[in-house]
C-alpha cells in the first residue's frame, strides 16, 4: 500500500507541471495588458507602465516568464506577488481556509441529508415516501445555484431574521464563524445532495437485491444488522468515490456561491484574477486544486481497499 | 469490527469540519458581533481596494474611501461645490503661478509627530517621481520640474524632487506651476496630494508595505489594526484622540465591510448587517425607494456617459451636423429611466451637475427630436451604417443597444452594438485602422473644476497624454482654456470654461448621454448621512441613533 501511494504521488509530479504550464500559458494568451488595465479607462502613463511590465517580467517571453514563476515556487517557495505587491500566498493561505470550511461544510450536509435520504428510500421503495424523495431530488437538480443561492438569502437571510428578530444565518462574510458557512454551504451541496440521494437509493437497492442479502436473512439476522453490514458497506463503494471526487468539485465550484455570500474564496478570487490577469495568483490556485483533486482521488482509491478487502493495490 | 470503519470516516468526516470551520472563523473575526459591551461600529460598504492604502497610488474610489477617512485633505467641498480649506489655513496666489500653503496648527499624526510643510513636498516628490510608479503621479504634472522626475521610458531620474516645490518653514510651502492654473485649488481635496509621516519611508526612501497596510494618517480615524489585503473582510478604525476638526457626536469606532456584489451589500443593509451602502446597483433601486423611505438619497455624481465620436479616423462623423443628428436621434430620457432604473439622469450639458458651471439645457441637440433628426442625417450625408463599439467588462450592453435601436429606428440607418473585450481595444483598433466607428466612453472626474470635463478630454494637447481619443482638435477652445486657467480667480476662470463649453455643445465632438447619479441607502441606527462632491461619507456629521 505504502508504494503504491508513493507511486501514484510521484506520478502526480508531471500532471502539476503540466497543468500549471498550460494555465499560465492560458492567462499569458488573454488580450489586453494587465498593468495598462490597472488604470482602469483612462490611458496609463506610458512611463509607469513600461517600468511595471519591467517589474513583472512582463516582456519577457512565455516559457522564460513561466521559468521565473516556477523556480519561485520550486526553489524558494515563492508564489510570487499580486500587482498590488501582495504575496500571492499570503492571499491563498487565507482564501483556501474559507473555501475548505466551506467544501467540508457542504460536504457534511451533503453526506449527511444525502445518504439519510437514500437510505430512508431504498427501505422504502416503491412507496408514497420514495415518490416524494425522488420528485424533490428532482426539484433540487433543476435549480440553479444562482436562484438557490439568492432565494435562501432573501427568505432566511432577510426576511426570517425581520419577521422572528431570529439571527441564525448570517447573509454575507465570515465574521460570523461557523454559522455564516450553513447557508451557503447547503446551497453549494444543493445539486449534489439530490445526486447522492438517487445514488445512494439505486446503489443499496440493487445491493439488497443480492444472493448474500438473501442468505443473511435466511441466516435469521435482524433487519437493521442486515441493512447496515451487509447492505450499506457494499453499497457505499460508489458513493465514497462520489464524495471524494466531489470536494475537488465543490472547492473548483464555489464561485457562484461564494460570490452570491460574499465569501471570501478562492472562487471569488479566482473570479477576480482571471479578470485582472494576474497570473501568479491564477496558477496558484489552480495548481492547488489541481493538486486537491489528485489526493482526493487517491483518497477514494485507498478507501476502495479498506470498504472492501478483496481489492488489494500492489 | 469492521462495519462501524466507514461510520468513523463519515464521524470524523463531520468532526474534522466543525473543527476547521471553528478555526477558520474565529481566525478572521471581523468583529462584527461586538464582545463584553465593546461599542459596536458604524457597519460601511466598500469593494475591495484595488492597490494597498498609499494615497499617491490610489485613483479608484474604494481605496480613496478608506484613505479619505484616515487623512485631512488640504481642501474639502462645501454645499456649493466650493473648496474650503481643511488641513490648510490658507491657498493663496497672485498670479495662479505661485501658490503659498499655509498649514493650520494643532494637526498630528497618529503615532504623535506634528504635521509639516515638509510631509507634503516629500509626499509630492515621491508621487510623481516614475520610478515610484505611482498611478496617481499624474496629478502633480503641472508642477513646474515634474518633468525633471519623468524623463522618460528607460531613462533614471537624476533630480532629487520637483523644483516647484519648497518649504518656507514648518508649517508653510510653496508651489511653482509650470503655467498658471487658476482652479489649483480645487485639485487639492484629492487623495494624489495628501501627505506622509517620516515614518512612511523605508530605509530605500520607498513607503513601506506595513504603511500600505496601516496608513499613519492626520485625519479623523485611526486603523485599528493592518489590513491584510486579501484576506481581511474589514478594516476597522477609531476616531483619533488628537484629531482637532469636528469629530462624531456619539461614536467613536468606524467599520468598513468588504463587499464583491453591491446587491449582496444591500440584502445586508435590509437585515440590519449593515448601516451605510453608498452604491446601490440598479436592481436594488426599487425596493430601496419602497423600503428605506426617508433613508434612501439620490444626488448627482460627478461622472459622464458619451458616445466618443472618432473625428480623426472617420471623416464621414467628422460634420457637425452628423452629430447632432446621431445626438438629437437618442432617447436619452428612456434610457437613464428605464434602461437605468434611474441611477442616471439624461445628459444635456458637457459639464455635469454636480459641479459648479453645469447649465441645464446648454446641449441644444441634446434634447430628443427624432423628426428634425432624421432631416438633417440625410441632408447631411450621413453613414448608412454605424458601428457603436463598447467594452464587454462593463456594464454598458444594454444601453449601447438602447442607442443603437434609437439609431435604426429614427435615422432609418443600419445601427449595431459591437462588443470589444476592454475599452483599451477599443482604442487600440482605433489606432490601427480597424475600426471606425462610434465608441461608448465615461469620464469620472479628478478634481471637482469644470476644467476637468474639458480640457483632458477635448483639448488638442490631451490627444497625445490625456484622454482625448477622438482626437477632437480646436484652436478656440484650446485658447479659451488657456484663458481659464490664467484667470484672476476661480469664478472668473470658470466664465472662460463655461465659452469653451459652449463650443463644445455646438460642435458635439462626443455625444453627452447620461450623467451619473449617487444611489444610497443607510440603516435605522444610524442618520444625518452626508454624502459629498467626491462620494465619501461626511463621518463628522454621522449621528447613531
Amino acid at each position: 500500500m505504502g508504494r503504491y501511494i508513493i507511486r501514484r504521488l510521484l506520478q502526480s509530479i508531471p500532471v502539476l507541471l503540466g497543468a500549471t504550464l498550460l494555465i499560465f500559458a492560458i492567462v499569458f494568451a488573454l488580450p489586453g495588458d494587465p498593468i495598462a488595465a490597472l488604470a482602469g479607462e483612462k490611458r496609463a502613463d506610458p512611463n509607469i507602465v513600461a517600468i511595471l511590465r519591467e517589474q513583472y517580467h512582463l516582456n519577457d517571453p512565455l516559457l522564460l516568464q513561466y521559468w521565473y514563476y516556477i523556480s519561485g515556487v520550486i526553489f524558494r517557495a515563492d508564489f510570487g506577488v499580486t500587482f498590488a505587491d501582495v504575496p500571492v500566498s499570503q492571499i491563498m493561505a487565507g482564501k483556501f481556509q474559507v473555501t475548505l470550511n466551506l467544501a467540508i461544510t457542504a460536504l457534511v450536509i451533503e453526506a449527511l441529508i444525502g445518504v439519510g435520504l437514500g437510505l430512508w428510500a431504498a427501505l422504502k421503495r416503491g412507496k408514497a415516501i420514495d415518490t416524494m424523495i425522488l420528485a424533490s431530488t428532482l426539484l433540487l437538480i433543476s435549480v440553479p445555484t444562482l436562484v438557490s443561492g439568492f432565494v435562501l438569502q432573501f427568505l432566511l437571510g432577510v426576511r426570517l431574521k425581520l419577521w422572528t428578530g431570529l439571527d441564525i444565518f448570517p447573509i454575507a462574510g465570515i465574521t460570523e464563524g461557523f454559522r455564516s458557512y450553513l447557508l451557503p454551504g447547503f446551497v453549494l451541496a444543493g445539486v449534489s445532495i439530490a445526486y447522492l440521494t438517487r445514488l445512494t437509493r439505486t446503489s443499496l437497492a440493487e445491493t439488497l437485491r443480492a444472493d448474500y442479502i438473501r442468505t443473511a436473512t435466511a441466516k435469521g439476522l435482524p433487519r437493521r444488522r442486515v441493512v447496515a453490514r451487509h447492505g450499506l458497506r457494499n453499497a457505499l463503494i460508489p458513493l465514497v468515490t462520489f464524495l471524494g471526487a466531489d470536494l475537488g468539485n465543490l472547492m473548483g465550484g464555489a464561485v457562484i456561491t461564494e460570490r452570491i455570500f460574499n465569501l471570501p474564496g478562492i472562487g471569488n478570487q479566482l473570479f477576480m484574477s482571471v479578470y485582472l490577469r494576474e497570473q501568479p495568483v491564477v496558477v496558484g490556485i489552480v495548481t492547488i486544486l489541481v493538486l486537491i483533486y489528485i489526493l482526493a482521488n487517491l483518497a477514494v482509491d485507498v478507501m476502495y481497499a479498506v470498504l472492501d478487502p478483496r481489492i488489494r493495490y500492489e | 469490527m469492521r462495519v462501524t470503519k466507514g461510520a468513523q470516516i463519515v464521524a470524523g468526516t463531520a468532526l474534522l469540519a466543525l473543527a476547521v470551520a471553528a478555526c477558520g472563523g474565529g481566525a478572521s473575526e471581523g468583529g462584527t458581533a461586538a464582545s463584553g459591551g465593546a461599542e459596536t461600529p458604524v457597519r460601511m460598504e466598500l469593494g475591495e481596494p484595488q492597490e494597498l492604502l498609499v494615497p499617491s497610488n490610489t485613483t479608484e474610489s474604494e481605496g480613496s474611501e478608506v484613505l479619505a477617512a484616515v487623512f485631512e485633505p488640504l481642501v474639502t467641498y462645501d454645499e456649493n461645490k466650493n473648496a474650503i480649506e481643511a488641513a490648510a489655513e490658507s491657498i493663496t496666489s497672485d498670479d495662479q503661478k505661485v501658490w503659498t500653503i499655509k498649514l493650520k496648527s494643532g494637526y498630528t499624526w497618529h503615532n504623535g509627530e506634528p504635521l509639516v510643510a515638509q510631509n507634503y513636498v516629500d509626499a509630492w516628490n515621491y508621487a510623481a517621481n516614475q520610478e515610484n510608479a505611482q498611478s496617481a503621479g499624474y496629478f502633480f504634472g503641472r508642477v513646474d520640474g515634474f518633468a525633471d522626475l519623468n524623463p522618460g521610458e528607460g531613462k533614471a531620474v537624476s533630480a532629487k524632487g520637483m523644483k516647484g516645490l519648497e518649504v518656507v518653514d514648518d508649517t508653510t510651502f510653496k508651489v511653482t506651476l509650470a503655467a498658471p492654473f487658476s482652479q489649483f485649488k480645487t485639485m487639492l481635496g484629492y487623495t494624489a496630494f495628501y501627505p506622509l509621516p517620516k515614518a512612511a519611508f523605508g530605509a530605500d526612501g520607498k513607503v513601506t508595505q506595513q504603511f500600505g497596510e496601516q496608513p499613519i494618517g492626520q485625519g479623523l480615524f485611526k486603523l485599528d489594526k493592518p489590513y491584510k489585503k486579501g484576506t481581511d473582510q474589514s478594516i476597522d478604525m477609531t476616531v483619533y484622540d488628537k484629531y482637532p476638526g469636528k469629530k462624531p457626536s456619539n461614536w467613536t469606532k468606524l467599520q468598513f465591510k468588504l463587499y464583491t456584489d453591491s446587491d449582496v451589500a444591500f440584502n445586508d443593509l435590509m437585515a440590519d448587517n449593515l448601516d451605510i451602502h453608498d452604491s446601490l446597483g440598479p436592481a436594488a433601486i426599487a425596493q430601496a425607494k419602497s423600503s428605506l423611505g426617508e433613508r434612501y438619497q439620490d444626488q448627482p455624481d460627478a461622472g459622464v456617459g458619451y458616445i466618443g465620436v472618432p473625428l480623426k479616423y472617420n471623416a464621414e462623423l467628422d460634420k457637425v451636423d452628423v452629430r447632432k443628428a446621431i445626438s438629437m436621434a437618442i432617447d436619452r430620457k428612456t434610457i437613464a429611466e428605464t434602461v437605468f432604473s434611474g441611477t442616471r439622469s439624461p445628459a444635456d450639458d458637457f459639464i455635469n451637475p454636480a459641479i459648479a458651471g453645469y447649465r441645464q439645457g446648454a446641449c441644444k441637440a441634446c434634447t430628443y427630436n427624432p423628426a428634425e433628426a432624421k432631416k438633417l442625417y440625410e441632408a447631411a450625408g450621413g453613414p448608412k451604417t454605424l458601428e457603436i463599439g463598447y467594452n464587454a467588462d462593463g456594464p454598458h450592453k444594454e444601453w449601447i443597444e438602447a442607442v443603437a435601436n434609437n439609431l435604426r429606428a429614427n435615422l432609418g440607418i443600419d445601427a449595431v452594438a459591437k462588443p470589444f473585450e476592454k475599452f483599451a481595444s477599443i482604442l487600440d483598433e482605433l489606432d490601427a485602422k480597424k475600426y471606425k466607428g462610434l465608441f461608448r466612453m465615461g469620464w469620472a472626474i479628478d478634481y471637482p473644476s469644470a476644467e476637468n470635463y474639458l480640457s483632458p478630454i477635448f483639448s488638442t494637447g490631451a490627444i497625445a497624454t490625456g484622454s482625448n481619443y477622438g482626437g477632437y482638435s480646436n484652436k478656440k477652445f484650446d485658447d479659451l482654456i488657456a484663458q481659464g486657467d490664467q484667470a484672476p480667480s476661480v469664478e472668473e476662470g470658470l466664465k472662460f470654461y463655461q465659452q469653451a463649453d459652449d463650443i463644445l455643445n455646438e460642435e458635439l465632438p462626443y455625444i453627452p448621454v447620461y450623467f451619473y447619479r449617487n444611489n444610497s441607502g443607510y440603516s435605522k441606527m444610524v442618520k444625518n448621512v452626508h454624502i459629498n462632491l467626491l462620494n465619501q461619507v461626511e463621518w463628522a456629521d454621522v449621528e447613531k441613533v
